[in-house]
């Protein structure tokens, strides 16, 4: 048994080694008529922030932080999507070889459609500063790069009847506080486990305004409030912009837990009312007889004594 | 049985014959040096066995994450199926007017009080250390099946403990006037048990409406103790312990351990305490005639038991099933069911096998396939996950009893022994006066 296992590992190794090696050494070549694929529609803003939710999400755990060349040591290794193992691939290339995948890269043909896989490129591309788009017209994914003053600021104003936010970003452009364009901005309500996004991001207009409408029926806390919390989403451009308040906005809302009533499963002071009163009256009619039979004993022994 | 009218000097001579016949062995101990010595080399082995688990733990038994119950659980089940007993002779037969049980009764009561005791105490080494005992009052909750059962199990306890010392009390009386010789400690409890008893009518009254009502409530509580004890498993959804028969699957099944347990201890007592005129070739007639009685019943259950799940071979219970009855567990399955249920239905059938030697033989095989029957519903069905589990270790699909283990459930099985012997030693074993009355022998001489 031992013998067999040890046997096995060995093999498997060796097979497994085997493949690597020769996957490899493999070049990892795209058709022709693949590399020449450009995407159907320009590249947005809006695509390339798409695209860096979606890298966080799916590709971050192995090729790190795009630009800080942390990227998980394997071999081949993943490389960093802003060097030039990246760049000099065509946007066709890019795209090939995040479909198909190759050894530990995964295959992303089902994972991903094609215009995720198409945001995703537009948002490595962003880090490529001498990317031009292919023909046919790919705006470059770096022009419509958002903001780019600092220091950036919220005001929110409240709608109360209409349940509406409307909130105005600002940011210091050499000095002076300017309207923010083109900035997301989050909605959410604050729950137990986490942020309720209230709706999508929204993009701050050329006045720097972004605004959202609040649903009339979530659930608050038994008055109705709830924590609302608007943030600037690329904290890592603009760092942490957050706004909180409280509002009564929400339904009343009183959690029912059902460990607080009595049932089977509840705990000892929540048995159900009927095996109460089963238990305990089994076992109070038993000691009742065994009460009666002590009294029997005793006058039993009364009567000895005559 | 015979109730012609006897003269006064015949009742006397014949009430003193029979009390000397019954309580000889209180005072002559053949052999019994050489039993105790047995019976403290087991208690000792448990001792040692029980300070080994309490020292490093329950991981010295074979117990672990799946068979999270093992052969401590089998033996309760069957401790409290012995401990049965008392109830179905003295109460179901005697409460029926069955006189030929009069005899073995104390013999069944003293059963049913040594192995409902012991039988709590099983559970305490099953929970490791003994102060874990306390979490059940602490925490334990009025729906949990185990909460009732410790209940029903001290309940029972004590009902049976009162049905023994209740009969007792003229006996006593009877005693303590006739064996002065006895030590002192032993006159003492005599003298206590006895309450007084001078045999007044009143007392007479008193007595029997007592036991009558203790008679009448140790049925429902009797059928309580062993019910909620097969609840301990059929509350959980687990193939081969999700049944809806099992609470009278397992009254029956201790009706057939229980009666063959009073054999063999009938059989003890008479050979070795000299009864045979007392213990006659009668009783193990009716004892045997019992026997195939309660072994068709429990047979009943057996064919709902099997026969329902096993036309349907739901997934789970097939594979139960199939292990039980071909699979690895056919061995002990089959043992258990021939010689703890089929052959006790059929063999005591012909008169001769209703004899005291054969239907002794019989009985002691179906006290072990009653024991090994409890094993084989407690362990099996746990063997196998509710869930397809990767990577669980190969040992986890086998349990195997470690020596602690087995050392502790021979020295449960000891003790309930030792209480057994102690009580036969500074009790009479046959219930004097009641026999005596029988006898026709009035109750004047009884009591002079
Ligand atoms: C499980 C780890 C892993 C994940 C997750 C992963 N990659 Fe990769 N990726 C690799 C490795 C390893 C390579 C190098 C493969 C090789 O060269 O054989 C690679 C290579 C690549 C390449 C090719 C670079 C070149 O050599 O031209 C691209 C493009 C790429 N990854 C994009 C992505 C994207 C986009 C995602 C997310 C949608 C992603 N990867 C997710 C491990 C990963």
């Amino acid at each position: 048994m031992k013998f067999n296992i040890f046997n096995k590992s060995i093999l498997t190794g060796f097979v497994l080694s085997l493949a690597f090696s020769l996957s490899a050494q493999d070049n990892w070549t795209v058709p022709a008529n693949e590399s020449g694929k450009v995407c159907p529609t320009p590249f947005s803003s809006t695509m390339k922030m798409d695209g860096k939710d979606i890298f966080n999400k799916n590709c971050k755990s192995c090729h790190g932080d795009i630009g800080k060349n942390n990227f998980v040591p394997l071999t081949p290794e993943p490389g960093d999507p802003a060097s030039e193992k990246f760049s000099k691939n065509s946007d066709g290339d890019l795209f090939f070889k995040i479909t198909n995948g190759k050894g530990a890269m995964p295959k992303f043909k089902d994972q991903l459609s094609e215009s995720e896989r198409w945001a995703v490129i537009s948002y490595i591309r962003s880090f490529h500063k001498d990317y031009t788009p292919a023909e046919g017209g790919n705006e470059t994914a770096l022009e419509a790069a958002s903001f780019t003053g600092k220091d950036l600021k919220l005001f929110v104003n409240k709608d109360q009847v209409n349940l509406e936010i409307t909130t105005e970003v600002q940011g210091n452009v050499d000095g002076e506080m300017v309207p923010a364009n083109g900035v997301r901005v989050g909605f959410f309500i604050k729950r137990n486990f986490g942020l309720l996004p209230v709706c999508e991001p929204v993009t701050t207009d050329d006045k720097g305004i972004a605004k959202a409408k609040f649903p009339n029926d979530l659930p608050g806390d038994s008055l109705g409030n709830y924590n609302i919390i608007i943030k600037l989403i690329d904290d890592d451009m603009f760092g942490k912009v957050e706004y909180s308040e409280t509002l009564a906005w929400g339904k009343s809302f009183v959690y029912d837990n059902p460990l607080n009533h009595r049932a089977m499963w509840g705990n000892r002071g929540n048995a159900p009312i009927w095996l109460l009163l089963a238990y305990f009256g089994m076992l109070l009619s038993a000691f009742v007889v065994i009460g009666y039979v002590m009294l029997q004993l005793k006058k039993l022994k009364s009567l000895g004594k005559k | 049985m015979s109730s012609e009218k006897l003269t006064k000097e015949e009742a006397k001579t014949r009430f003193e014959k029979m009390v000397s016949d019954i309580t000889r062995p209180m005072t002559h101990h053949y052999g019994l040096n050489v039993w105790i010595f047995v019976l403290l080399m087991i208690l000792s082995l448990f001792g040692y066995a029980y300070f080994i688990q309490v020292r490093d733990g329950l991981g010295v038994t074979g117990m672990h994450d799946y068979a999270a119950w093992g052969m401590y659980i089998a033996n309760f089940v069957f401790f409290v199926a012995a401990a049965l007993v008392g109830m179905l002779i003295s109460a179901v037969l005697g409460l029926s007017g069955q006189k030929w049980i009069t005899p073995v009764s104390r013999i069944a009561e003293m059963i049913a009080v040594a192995f409902a005791m012991i039988a709590g105490l099983v559970i305490v080494f099953d929970m490791g250390r003994p102060d874990r005992v306390l979490n059940v009052f602490i925490h334990g909750r009025v729906q949990s099946p185990i909460v009732w059962d410790l209940t029903v199990v001290t309940t029972y306890t004590i009902i049976s403990t009162l049905l023994l010392v209740l009969p007792l009390i003229p006996d006593m009386a009877i005693i303590k006037k006739r064996l002065t010789n006895a030590p002192k400690w032993q006159m003492m409890i005599w003298n206590m048990l006895s309450l007084g008893w001078i045999g007044t009518p009143e007392q007479y009254k008193i007595l029997h409406r007592s036991i009558r009502a203790l008679l009448i409530l140790i049925v429902p509580v009797a059928l309580m103790i062993h019910t909620v004890t097969s609840w301990l498993f059929a509350m959980t959804p687990r193939a081969g312990w999700n049944s809806t028969v099992f609470g009278p699957y397992f009254v029956t099944g201790a009706f057939v351990t229980g009666v063959a347990g009073v054999i063999v201890a009938m059989y003890f007592f008479r050979q070795n305490y000299k009864l045979k005129d007392y213990l006659t070739d009668f009783h193990f007639d009716k004892m045997g005639k019992l026997f195939v009685l309660v072994a068709m019943v429990y047979m009943y259950f057996n064919v709902n038991e099997f026969f329902v799940p096993g036309y349907k071979m739901m997934e789970g219970e097939d594979h139960h099933i199939l292990t039980l009855f071909v699979g690895s567990w056919a061995g002990l399955f089959w043992f258990a069911q021939i010689f703890g249920n089929i052959i006790p239905m059929f063999l005591p059938i012909f008169k001769f096998f209703r004899k005291p030697m054969p239907l002794m033989i019989i009985s002691v095989l179906a006290v072990l396939g009653a024991w090994i029957k409890r094993y084989i519903i407690v362990i099996p069905g746990q063997l196998h996950p509710f869930l397809p589990v990767q990577n669980v270790p190969d040992k986890f699909h086998f349990y195997v009893p470690t020596g602690p283990e087995i050392a502790i459930t021979l020295g449960t099985i000891g003790m309930a022994i030792t209480i057994i012997t102690i009580l036969a030693k500074i009790f009479p074993v046959i219930p004097i006066w009641e026999v005596a009355e029988e006898k026709g022998i009035d109750k004047e001489t009884i009591n002079e």
